[in-house]
């Protein structure tokens, strides 16, 4: 009698304590990929036009942390950029150790004649070039990332081969060709 | 049989601390909250132009797991119901150039 009164009393306790609500602690909130993946941002769009300066982007990304509750603390950064006979690269370095990086080299593998419109013969060079984004963050490391090119004025001849690498022909008759990528950033081709 | 008797007893109590014990323990989180903020990350790591586009919310629902709201510039987009919604906030200041914020906030279930 004893062991079936104990039966039915632990039966009893495990039933209740089944359908306890037990303590379930969430994060109020995370602070991590988003925040350092915003900054990346903030950088792509001011290489895309210098124009929108990176204090004033910045500045409307903090405006977010009351509206969105985006929890990014103020930075500094440093931009720095160059232009080679054989590429060049934009990068932005924040304090936190964040990093934008946008790198391109080229290297002429020939030369062809094109027949444009109206039968016009025009030499071109081509190039073998390799573009790609390097965003860097402690979260994840290193982010590699390869755009996608475009001419807007549809002269150049892109090819895109993966892994960055394209093989890019260009107009002879020019001293520099800027191509594009997909988020609007330059990028220089200096015929030799 | 008294010494059986206390032998079950013994069992009982066993069993009963070992099942109390696991029901006991703190129910693990989904972790969606991290999940859905790295999601978002990725989308703003591999393109500015995402949000400015009507597959955007669809693209949201493949990389967010339990969803429940997308919701941009205002507009709310639901996906599932949920009594508890944690919220998790992203910009996206503009692209190609162009300095255009679209606000975006996604609920997930907790």
């Amino acid at each position: 009698m004893l062991v079936l009164a104990v039966i039915i009393f632990a039966a009893y306790m495990l039933w209740a304590l089944a359908n306890l609500k037990t303590p379930n602690p969430r994060p109020a909130y995370y602070v991590g990929e988003l925040q350092s993946a915003e900054l990346i941002h903030v950088a792509r769009l001011y290489w895309s036009n210098p124009n929108l300066s990176m204090s004033f982007l910045l500045d409307k990304l903090y405006g977010y942390n009351e509206t969105l509750r985006l929890h990014i603390k103020p930075v500094t950064y440093v931009n720095n950029w160059a232009l080679t006979a054989s590429g060049g690269f934009y990068e932005t370095r924040y304090n936190n150790s964040v990093r934008f990086y946008a790198r391109w080299e080229y290297v002429k593998i020939g030369s062809y004649k094109k027949i444009l419109e109206g039968g016009i013969v025009k030499l071109y060079y081509n190039y073998s070039l390799t573009y790609i984004h390097n965003y860097t963050a402690p979260q994840w490391g290193s982010f590699i990332l390869y755009p996608r090119l475009w001419d807007p004025l549809d002269l150049a001849d892109l090819t895109y081969k993966g892994d960055g690498l394209w093989y890019v022909g260009v107009p002879a008759d020019v001293s520099e060709y800027i191509i594009y990528d997909e988020f609007s950033i330059k990028v220089v081709v200096r015929n030799e | 049989m008294r010494a059986l008797e206390a032998f079950a007893i013994a069992f009982v109590f066993v069993v009963f601390t070992a099942y109390a014990h696991t029901l006991l323990i703190l129910t693990p989180e989904s972790g969606n909250q991290y999940t859905s903020s790295r999601a978002l990350a990725y989308l703003l790591l591999i393109s500015d132009s995402l949000p400015y586009t009507p597959g955007f919310r669809d693209r949201v629902a493949e990389v967010i797991p339990d969803l429940v709201f997308v919701e941009v510039n205002g507009q709310k987009f639901y996906y599932s119901n949920s009594s508890e919604v944690d919220s998790i906030g992203a910009v996206w200041l503009g692209c190609n150039g162009t300095f255009s914020p679209r606000e975006v906030v996604i609920g997930v279930k907790p």
